[in-house]
């Protein structure tokens, strides 16, 4: 975090910091990046005194791979999102949550991830008109 | 206008049907999201902001204010019953509350937090309709050098909201400013960390920013805990509190309500403090503190008043001075620009419906429930009962559909899915989003109002003693900035063998 606010101080002073009576894009920025950076370093030292109460293990017995798989499915669910379009992708990232996640059967993982997905469509699309895409979808609403 | 014009304005706004359709359906999410946990306020509110773009700007305010104060009844529930807060702000709620229902009270103890909050309420409104007209016009004489200083008031209030070390805080505070920088300069137009990036040049949005390090890291940490919520299976009999009851409860909720307001109104105050304050009063002017902890009903009755009354005492600087004191209220900004009905002092002279209707919405409100956390009573507790399983991909949808809504494109979602990331983090580690949020939306304000003061000064810092209200704002500042240096300094002189 100290070199994040050194890195922000250059980058505040590479935009100018002006003067106290005319001060420019970077000034503020400059300084904020200098405090963060003093900040983190004073913290810094601080992990150097005694630790108080028994230091425990953030990641020990508990299951942070079902964070990261969230992140990971997010992401490829990005990715799709223009091209598959929203119904589809949806329902792929929503079977992925249902079941890859928590025991949900196939079939029951299936049923939530369809209906979620036309109702969120049938509320936010039609009913509050957003503009979600429509993707491979409207190649097939074309030949209707 | 006079105030009973006003007032009559109001009730004409807030019964319209279709005020009062939002009105019931904000105070309806609001309690639904109160008492199932893992999706606070703050994410709910950015969810639904999108939402209210195609609703009247009146509408949109009632419905989002009615899920603000519905939230805090709601997470009574969840407290009293799971011992698990639906709301951080009925975190003190479980303390006695849990007891409370593990004793075959949980009617009673439910009953005087729905009255208490209603109590409260409505003492909130009343002081809200009296005190923001005159603060308003108060306002007309403050000057950048004035909102700074409230901003860097807030800010450093902010650093008590949360539970770690206020190093860590006052770094979340600096980390907030400089996510705020991202963008094009408020006065030069110069970009700044856009790195080229054209959806950065306006810089971060709010609401994805707000549902990642709010919504989605909520949910990525209670997916590391796997297991079903312990409902406390009793029969919730006896909803309205006794004679005995209301005896002990009646100063807790007068006190609750005066704290909880007057801590709202101040920028950085919230509900959560505001409670946590209240419970050390009532435990403090308690004839038999040591019931506390073991199922006193003042332990509910006093901070579930002060975190509604702290709900409206939360708006009156946002509609007043246009600063808002706390992330939902900085939602709300946002959505009174997006209508173009920008919040301070002009507010109440140019949309006079828009503040009286609010005011005369939340009476209405806080009546629905009352209606619907005390009979529906049953029904929130099977809501409860849903595994998470079902509930954290619904919770993600919605945080995708408000990130995409905002922009219509990806880039939000990935903002979102980043701030994820990083709210996940700095709960891991003990780092607290709210003093970074609230950094992060008065940052460009902040950076104004100090460009301008020095511009003004020509360049001293001497405007902002010169000004009584700015003074006054730094001076608290500072106290607050130092009260946790003192035990350290009383430390030291003791090791030195100095007198303390």
């Amino acid at each position: 975090m100290a070199v994040f606010g050194l890195y922000i101080a250059f980058e505040g002073y590479r935009l100018g910091l002006g003067t106290l009576h005319k001060p420019k894009a970077g000034f503020l920025v400059f300084w904020v990046g200098m405090i963060l950076a003093s900040l983190s370093i004073a913290l810094f030292i601080k992990t150097f005194s005694p630790p108080v109460g028994k230091k425990k293990d953030l990641w020990k017995g508990v299951r942070w791979t079902a964070g990261l798989k969230v992140i990971g499915a997010l992401l490829v669910y990005v990715l799709i999102f223009k091209w598959l379009g929203f119904i589809l992708s949806t329902t792929l990232l929503l079977l992925f949550l249902f079941k890859a996640l928590e025991p949900h059967r196939w079939a029951t993982a299936f049923l939530f991830s369809i209906v979620t997905t036309i109702l969120c469509y049938l509320i936010f699309g039609v009913f509050l008109e957003l503009q979600f895409p429509e993707g491979v979808l409207k190649v097939i609403y074309r030949q209707f | 206008m006079d105030f009973f014009a006003a007032l009559q304005l109001g009730v004409v706004t807030a019964f319209q049907a279709a005020n009062l359709f939002y009105c019931f359906i904000g105070v309806l999410i609001g309690t639904l999201i109160g008492v199932l946990p893992g999706i606070g306020t703050s994410g709910t509110v950015a969810i639904l902001l999108p939402v209210t773009f195609n609703v009247p700007s009146v509408s949109a305010i009632i419905m989002l204010a009615g899920i603000y104060y519905g939230a805090m009844y709601g997470g009574s529930t969840t407290s009293i019953l799971v011992n698990i807060p639906g709301e951080a702000a009925s975190v003190v709620t479980c303390i006695d509350g849990y007891q409370m229902a593990r004793q075959g009270k949980a009617g009673r103890a439910l009953g005087i937090a729905a009255f208490g909050s209603f109590i409260a309420g409505y003492f909130g409104i009343v002081m809200l309709a009296v005190l923001a007209p005159s603060l308003a016009r108060l306002a007309f004489d403050f000057g950048p050098p004035e909102f700074f200083s409230l901003m860097v008031l807030g800010l450093t209030l902010s650093t008590y909201l949360g539970s770690g070390s206020m190093l860590k805080a006052l770094m979340m505070v600096s980390l907030g400013l400089i996510f705020g920088f991202i963008g094009q300069d408020p006065i030069s137009g110069t970009p700044r960390i856009t790195y080229g990036i054209a959806d950065l040049l306006s810089g971060l949005d709010m609401v994805p920013v707000v549902m990642g390090l709010f919504g989605i890291s909520e949910v990525l940490i209670n997916l590391e805990r796997a297991g079903e919520r312990q409902i406390y299976e009793t029969k919730i009999k006896g909803l309205l509190p006794n004679l005995e009851d209301w005896k002990k409860s009646a100063l807790p909720i007068t006190r609750g309500s005066l704290i909880g307001f007057f801590v709202g109104v101040i920028p950085g105050g919230t509900g959560v403090i505001s409670s946590f304050v209240s419970y050390a009063v009532e435990k403090k002017f308690s004839r038999h503190p040591e019931k506390f902890g073991t199922g006193a009903i003042e332990g509910v009755a006093g901070p579930e008043s002060a975190n509604n009354a702290a709900t409206m005492g939360a708006m009156v600087p946002l509609l007043t001075l246009g600063i808002p004191s706390n992330v939902v209220m900085a939602l709300f900004l946002a959505a009174l620009m997006i209508h173009n009905t920008p919040p301070g002092p002009m507010l109440i002279v140019k949309h006079p419906e828009l503040f009286w209707g609010v005011i005369i919405s939340m009476f209405v409100g806080n009546i629905f429930l009352l209606v619907l956390n005390l009979p529906l009573i049953g029904i929130w507790v099977k809501v409860l009962k849903v595994p998470y399983g079902v509930l954290f991909p619904l919770i993600i949808l919605f945080c995708l559909v408000g990130a995409f809504s905002v922009s219509s494109t990806t880039f939000g979602m990935l903002i979102m899915i980043l701030f994820g990331v990083l709210g996940y983090l700095m709960k891991k580690y003990e780092y607290d989003g709210g003093p970074l949020i609230l950094a992060f939306i008065l940052g460009p304000m902040l950076e104004t109002a100090l460009r301008q003061s020095l511009i003004i000064s020509k360049g001293t810092f001497e405007i902002f003693i010169h000004r009584p209200i700015s003074l006054a704002s730094l001076l608290v500042a500072l106290v607050f900035l130092m009260f946790p240096l003192i035990p350290f300094l009383k430390k030291r002189n003791t090791v030195k063998g100095e007198p303390a």
